[in-house]
């Protein structure tokens, strides 16, 4: 009987087994502050003013969040450089803070902490109060935060993402960075960091000769970056090796980042593992890709975290893109 | 009136002999086999299904059996109020197990100690599961068994539950959410076993009344909890030191040949008095939660027993948002 019931939870985990991750490191994160005003981001307690160094970058192309606002900002302790050797994966330098903010249906609802510690990465975020007066840190994270459809992540939950990538940081590259920055659409910030002004001011340790170049025009190069932007974090097969659970390392070889020396389609990750296995040229409709981006099922839907809306325009851009194919 | 007196006297002695037959028929499930128990015992043996919600066993057990030994596992999903106001709901997979002992101390008490454990596949608010295992409140108890007359029999227990879920240094939020999905599998029906940071007491009464290929139950159970801890809950939950519960138990069992029989349970619980308030239903508009539980049983002989049964939550605050599939199983010693 107990192998019946082992049989029946089996069963039950068999296609949800891959969601499984680590509990929340308690101790971690009780090494960061309690209050995102004592994190560095602003300039004083209760102030909206960045502190000096904190600077705001805006990626290509970012990840889906429901139709969520967002912000970001980076902070490298002074002196400090990148290694860019592997222009695919930086290495940030040990105390590197990056904090992203999400603004849903007009509520500034959380700020995530990113930050790098000598023994690897930890993060956190920190849920708004209503009153907007600061965010305290919720390793729990939240359900439908303060009154919006917004779910806040535990602590536990980074890893997911971030931990498909030896990097950690997932849109801060040198192919998120490179032009051209949409700064033109809304959200965006004058003075926004790019590759530009990384390679001017110097913290990078290998300068790029050139940016680099994404193949393919402006709309296969917009599926592209949407699909490196939304899946490669997980679908990508220089995965780090991990110890523990699981947590959403696929199973498939499928791959769908997008790499620097690029220099052709045929070249792409997405070109030489998908297409013709999820993505099938100008027939949309036998594309897995497209009917798992459409389901919000929990047995079906992709991504299958963080998300609870269909990204409706990314699902016609990549429609297009692969009748068009 | 020699003829009254002698007619009063043979009404004397068929009760006298028919108490003897009784007490014989009892002391025959404890000492051997009588001809006409053991002509009924596929479908008299105690059945399986009752060992999880620790429900007495009014029916009897198999001649000889000295000591049952039960295990019952039960397999679902479910969606579940919870205490915080961040993290209103728990949701995810759960397995619960509950191993039971029973040492028979006559014919008709019998010492009963069970045991539940969960281990639980939790979602968090991203979509990622985290797995934990926990203890439920051990219980320890008592339990009598009656014939009420040729068709009808009682079962009553009185236990003690041990304060060993979500109890103890280790114990955090964690704890309380896989106890929370664990008690939502069965609709909350077996609360007080889930319920962490308590200790408290368990009264339950069954009777059974069967006719030819039909029997009919119902069961009253009640607990009353008493907090010991916070048990690592929010510092903002509103606990309560004492706590009530109740259920009211409903079943038929249609015996659909010698050794297989249908089930269907119906169980309303109520929680009066939770020991702790949930985030969204503080105004407890919604205390009353009701369960369908339709089941097969087979008797695998005198003393064994197989149950497979579902839970399905109707209406409250768990309608729609958790089912589960048992699997228990029984065996006399």
């Amino acid at each position: 009987m107990v192998l019946v019931a082992l049989s029946a939870g089996a069963c039950l985990l068999g296609c949800q087994g891959f969601r499984v991750c680590e509990a929340v490191d308690e101790g971690a994160v009780s090494e960061l502050p309690e209050r995102l005003s004592q994190t560095g981001l602003y300039a004083s307690s209760g102030g909206e003013q960045l502190a000096p160094e904190v600077r705001s970058f805006r990626p290509r192309f970012e990840l889906w969040s429901d139709g969520a606002s967002k912000r970001r900002w980076l902070w490298l302790p002074p002196g400090s450089a990148i290694d860019t050797s592997d222009m695919d994966a930086w290495q940030s330098p040990v105390g590197t803070k990056l904090w992203k903010e999400f603004t849903r249906d007009g509520v500034r609802v959380e700020t995530r902490l990113l930050q790098r510690q000598p023994d690897g990465w930890v993060g956190v975020a920190y849920l708004w109060r209503e009153d907007g007066s600061d965010a305290i840190v919720a390793p729990y994270g939240a359900i439908d935060a303060l009154g919006t459809p917004h779910d806040v992540p535990a602590s536990n939950e980074c890893v997911a993402c971030h931990g498909g990538r030896s990097s950690h940081v997932l849109g801060f590259s040198a192919i998120q960075l490179a032009p051209p920055v949409p700064r033109a659409t809304p959200g965006s910030e004058p003075g926004d960091l790019d590759l530009d002004e990384l390679v001017r001011s110097g913290p990078l340790t290998h300068a790029p000769a050139a940016p680099p170049a994404l193949p393919g025009d402006e709309a296969e190069q917009a599926a592209l970056g949407y699909l490196h932007a939304n899946c490669s974090h997980c679908h990508n097969t220089a995965r780090p090796e991990r110890d523990g659970a699981r947590c959403f390392d696929p199973e498939n070889e499928l791959d769908f980042s997008l790499s620097a020396s690029d220099a052709a389609l045929a070249d792409t990750n997405t070109f030489r593992t998908a297409v013709d296995e999820v993505i099938r040229p100008g027939r949309p409709d036998d594309s897995r890709v497209l009917e798992r981006m459409s389901s919000r099922s929990r047995f079906s839907a992709m991504p299958p975290l963080a998300t609870e809306r269909v990204d409706a325009d990314a699902v016609a851009l990549l429609r297009r893109w692969i009748e068009a194919m | 009136m020699a003829a009254a007196k002698s007619e009063g006297s043979a009404r004397r002695l068929r009760r006298r002999a028919r108490l003897l037959t009784g007490l014989g028929a009892g002391l025959g499930l404890w000492l051997g086999p009588s001809p006409r128990a053991s002509a009924s015992d596929g479908l008299e043996s105690a059945p399986a299904a009752a060992v999880e919600h620790d429900a007495p066993e009014a029916r009897h057990t198999a001649p000889g059996e000295r000591l049952s030994l039960a295990l019952s596992t039960r397999v679902g999903g479910a969606r579940a109020p919870f205490v915080t106001a961040a993290l209103p709901e728990v949701s995810g997979f759960a397995m619960t197990l509950r191993g039971a002992a029973a040492v028979a101390l006559g014919a008709r008490d019998r010492l009963h100690l069970s045991a539940p454990v969960a281990v639980a596949w939790l979602d968090f608010p991203a979509g990622a599961m985290v797995t934990e295992t926990v203890l439920g409140n051990l219980e320890l108890g008592l339990e009598h068994r009656e014939r009420l007359g040729a068709r009808t029999r009682l079962g009553l227990r009185a236990a003690w539950l041990a304060p060993t879920a979500g109890h103890g240094p280790e114990a955090s939020l964690l704890d309380n959410r896989a106890l929370a999905l664990a008690s939502a599998l069965s609709g909350g029906r077996d609360a007080a076993a889930w319920t962490p940071g308590v200790s408290g007491a368990r009264l339950a009464a069954r009777v059974e009344r069967s006719v030819p290929r039909l029997e009919l139950r119902a069961g009253l159970e009640s607990a009353l909890l008493v907090r010991l801890s916070e048990a690592s809950l929010p510092d903002a939950t509103p606990t309560h030191a004492i706590g009530a519960l109740a259920a009211l138990d409903l079943g038929a069992r249609w015996s659909l040949t010698p050794a297989l029989a249908a089930t269907l349970g119906a169980c309303f619980i109520a929680q009066p008095a939770p020991v702790h308030e949930l985030a969204r239903d503080r105004e407890r508009e919604r205390w009353l939660q009701a369960v369908l539980e339709p089941g097969l049983e087979l008797a695998l002989g005198s003393a064994r027993a197989l149950g497979l049964d579902g839970s399905v939550p109707v209406g409250g605050t768990l309608g729609g948002d958790a089912w589960s599939i048992r699997v228990s199983v029984r065996q006399g010693l």
